[in-house]
This record gives structure tokens, sequence and C-alpha cells, in this order.
């Protein structure tokens, strides 16, 4: 059954840029941005994170609308149209990544439901221990799942009802919702006595650091963690623009929303933890789960209004996290699209598969890190995907041939920066294999069980292997099953 | 230069960065 001709594409620009910066502000500017950027030289790190921007943020965000854009199909269909029959793989190869970490990061939003219901609820009062509350949810197996299949529940409602009517509608509440939380949230935790020793730690100039590679290397990995570039988001969104479309102008708007956010979470977190924690470093320096859920919280229970704030808190890494998994559950729907299938029958099915595999992540929370480390660094590889077929393609080409003539942005330089990505990538890539290769020296390649080794390198390798087996040995089948592109009526 | 500069300054990029972006993209949009 094709899918037919019809009208369901964003109704202006706004609708398009607003779902974007949706799909790449998610629970990680909240939770990372602040505390990465407070822990790596304040300033000398937005700094570091904006050259990144241009450097790896924005050439791969033009480059997934070109494929979007060009090919009308999802991102395994959009690698046919633009490399031929024979390099599907490579699409399936990103969205299978990609599909890796819709599969838990259901789970993540479902403790951000979790954690605003406590708020609501009135679990988060004078009294409570943060540390114990978070031990026993995420510790009792079972305990996350309601979350996972509630999130998933919600997200399928809203994919279902199309990209004019669900996705548009939904976003152009939640994104300007949660800018105008994170500027109150900000406000209120400045006006906390002894707000300002944490907005001095934050932006304290510490130009020195930008001599350190450390910086960097984070800074990078922020934008390519954060901003979605490859994941293969921005092109499924892309893929229902209106025939002309400014590619560069929105991929920009994009990265600087997203770093606003970050920054926009720095300024309630960091502050709020200077004010009323006995021992800021500690919760800085803490990873993300342990920094909102347990710092963060126990901070709530002693702050004047907290109970109110930590309700504010939550429903931003809702509205953050919220609006990120519809843009993977649109990815994921794209594919059964461009196969013929109805939006309610792919919509549902690929809600239910999404539930299921995410079940593993739902029940222990060693697996779900353990996919978040083998996806996360994934995403590198799903960068270096387009990167390399961009210029299999021809970067001037693309440039030429689809940015160049609908952009008020006319810098090539911009996009043509996408040459330098194969030498980022080999970077980062290496100090973070050789990371890992150091908190296991002598069984670095034993991956299982995902209990004992969930960090290994061998656990990354392996199944990064397994996804591109599959992508090769089903790129003929795929490549059948990619037939039907959206047909944009404007 | 204190921290206030600098948090000006990088306030600033950020914000002032995104008011552009935002601010062409309403142009684009009258044009139409």
């Amino acid at each position: 059954m094709a899918e037919r001709k019809n009208t369901d594409q964003w109704t202006s620009r706004w609708g398009l840029v607003i779902s974007c910066v949706g799909m790449a502000v998610g629970t990680g500017n909240i939770w990372r941005f602040p505390r990465v950027a407070a822990s790596q030289g304040g300033g000398a790190f937005v700094v570091a994170l904006m050259i990144g921007l241009f450097l790896w943020g924005i050439p791969l965000l033009m480059a997934e609308a070109v494929w979007g854009k060009v090919s009308r199909m999802g991102v395994i269909g959009s690698f046919k149209v633009m490399m031929g029959p024979k390099w599907t793989w490579m699409g399936t190869a990103v969205a299978l990544i990609c599909l890796g970490i819709t599969f838990y990061y259901s789970v993540v939003v479902g403790w951000c439901f979790r954690y605003l219901a406590y708020a609501l609820t009135g679990v988060i009062k004078p009294g409570l221990d943060a540390e114990a509350l978070w031990a026993s949810f995420s510790g009792t197996p079972g305990a996350m799942v309601p979350w996972h299949i509630l999130t998933m529940i919600a997200a399928t409602l809203v994919v279902l009802r199309g990209v004019c009517e669900g996705l548009e509608k939904v976003n152009k509440v939640m994104i300007p919702m949660l800018f105008i939380l994170l500027i109150f949230l900000a406000i209120r935790a400045n006006m906390l006595p002894g707000a300002s020793e944490g907005l001095r730690f934050f932006f304290e100039p510490k130009w020195e650091d930008l001599l350190k590679g450390r910086v960097w290397l984070e800074a990078f990995t922020q934008v390519a963690w954060s901003t979605g570039a490859g994941w293969g988001l921005m092109l499924t969104y892309f893929v229902y623009t209106k025939k002309r479309e400014d590619i560069a102008l929105n991929a920009t708007t994009v990265c600087f929303a997203d770093t606003m956010a970050g920054l926009l979470a720095g300024l309630v977190v960091i502050p709020t933890i200077f004010a009323l924690s006995p021992d800021p470093s500690a919760a800085v320096g803490s990873g993300n789960t342990g920094l909102a859920f347990i710092h963060l919280t126990n901070l709530f229970t002693i702050m004047p209004g907290g109970a109110i704030f930590a309700a504010l808190f939550f429903l931003s890494l809702v509205l953050a996290g919220f609006s990120s998994l519809l843009a993977m559950v649109e990815m994921t729907i794209r594919f059964f699209l461009d196969a013929g299938w109805s939006r309610r029958k792919a919509a549902l099915i690929a809600g239910l598969g999404i539930a299921l595999f995410g079940l593993p992540s739902a029940w222990d929370i060693s697996f779900l890190d353990n996919q978040d480390w083998v996806w996360g660094v994934g995403l590198l590889l799903s960068g270096l995907i387009f990167s390399i077929a961009a210029m299999k393609i021809g970067v001037n080409k693309i440039w030429e041939e689809h940015i160049a003539p609908d952009s008020d942005i006319k810098a090539a330089w911009m996009f043509k920066l996408i040459y330098l990505f194969p030498l980022w990538f080999s970077i980062i890539f290496i100090w973070w294999i050789a990371q890992a290769a150091s908190w296991y020296p002598d069984t670095y390649m034993k991956w299982l069980p995902i209990s004992e080794y969930t960090f290994s390198v061998g656990t990354m390798f392996y199944q990064w292997a397994i996804v591109v087996a599959i992508a090769l040995v089903t790129n003929k089948w795929l490549t059948n099953r990619s037939r039907f592109p959206f047909e944009p009526t404007e | 230069m204190g921290w206030q500069f600098n948090m000006i300054v990088i306030l600033a990029l950020v914000f002032g960065g995104t008011g552009w972006c935002v601010y062409r993209t309403i142009k684009a949009e009258d044009k139409k």
C-alpha cells in the first residue's frame, strides 16, 4: 500500500525550526552541559564548544538536511537515493545506531516522568534521602518498566497524529515552554544566597584551559552528543520540508539554540549547587544521573519553595527529553512509511518494538549504561559515515546544487569544513578508546557478561560489528523495500 | 577581566548568535 500524497508536512519554517531545536535539546543539555562546562574551564569550554559547532555540528547537520530534503526518504532510503543501492547499508548502520539509543532513551525519559511525579506528589520534601530513593528506583528490577511503557505510549500517540498535527503542534508548545521554564528557574536559582559563587565558578576566566587537549575533546564530544548531528534525526525532519528550505540557516539556528539551552541550564544548576550544597565540587564531579536525581534532588528538599522548583526542573527535563524522543520515534517509523505502510500501522509497530527492545534497559540499569556507552560512542561513527558519503558525492556539488540556491547564508566554508571531519573523528575516537582501554587494562576486549564489562572496548566493537553485519546482510532487501518517498505539495 | 565580564561576553555570544538566527528566519518568513 503506497503512502498517499498528502499535505502532512511542516506548515511553516517555524514549525520545522522549533521541532529541530526540540530534537537537539535533550536531557544532556540540562544534566551534562553544566557539569562538563563547569569542570572544564567554564568560559574556555564554551568558546571551544562554539568552535566545535562550526567544525562538527553545523556541517554534519547540513549534510543530514540535504539527505532528507533531496531523497524525501528516511535514513535508510536516503542513502539508497543519494549514494546508490549498493550503499543502502550505510543508512541502515546509521539507523540501527540511532535505534540503539532510542531503545534506552525512552527509559531515561521515563525516569524524568517518574521524578516529575515524585515532585508533584510531595515525595521530594525535607528529610528525604535522595540517594536511597534513586537506589531503590533504579536498583529494583521492574520499577522503571511502567514509566518506560507510559513514555512510549505518549510518544506513539503524538507521532500517530502525524507531522503537522502531532510533532509540530506538540513541539510548538513544549519548546517555548522549556526555554521559559529555564529562564524562570535561572532567575530563581540566582536569587539564592551564595549563588554568585556558582556563577563565578562557571564563568571565571580560565583562558589557559584552551591550551588543554581535554577541554577540546570534551567540547567536541558535547557537540557530537548534544546537537544531534549524525543521528539521522535532522534528516528525518527535513523529509517533510517545503520544496525550498534554507538548510544553512536552519542548521546554524539549531546549534546555537542547543548551546543556549545548555547555558541556561548551567545558570540553573551551578548556582543552585553552590548556594546549597555543602560540597559543590562533589556534585559537579558526579555523573549525569547522580547530579540530577541525587545531588539536585537533595538540594530541592532544603531549598525554600523547593517542591515547586523541583517540579519545574523535572518538567523541563521531561520537555527536553520527550521532544528528542519524538524525533527518534519518527526516525524509526519513517522506514515503514518508505516501505508503503500507513502512518497508523507504522507508529503502532514502531512504538511496540521500541517498548519491547527497551525492556532490558528498563529492567537492569547496567544494561542501559552499556547501551549508552556503545551507541553514544557509535554516534561518532554515524557522523563519519555522513562525512565520507558527502565527500564521495562531492562537497562542492552538494553545496552548489542543494544548499546555496535556497540559503540566505552564502558561506560555503561552513559546509566545506566537513572535509576536516575525519580528522576530528580520529582524534576523539582514539581518545575514547584509549580511555576505555585504561578502565580494564588486562581485559579490555572482553564484553560478556555485560554487567561486568559494561564500558569495555570489546563491548563496543562486538556490538558495532553485529550492526554492520546486519546492515550488509539486509542491504538488498532494505533497498527493495524503500520505494515510497514523501511527496511535498509545496 | 573579571568573571562578570566573561559572563557577559559568553552570554552575548550565544544568545546573540541565536537571536541573529531567529531574526534572519523571521525576515525570510516575512519575505514570503
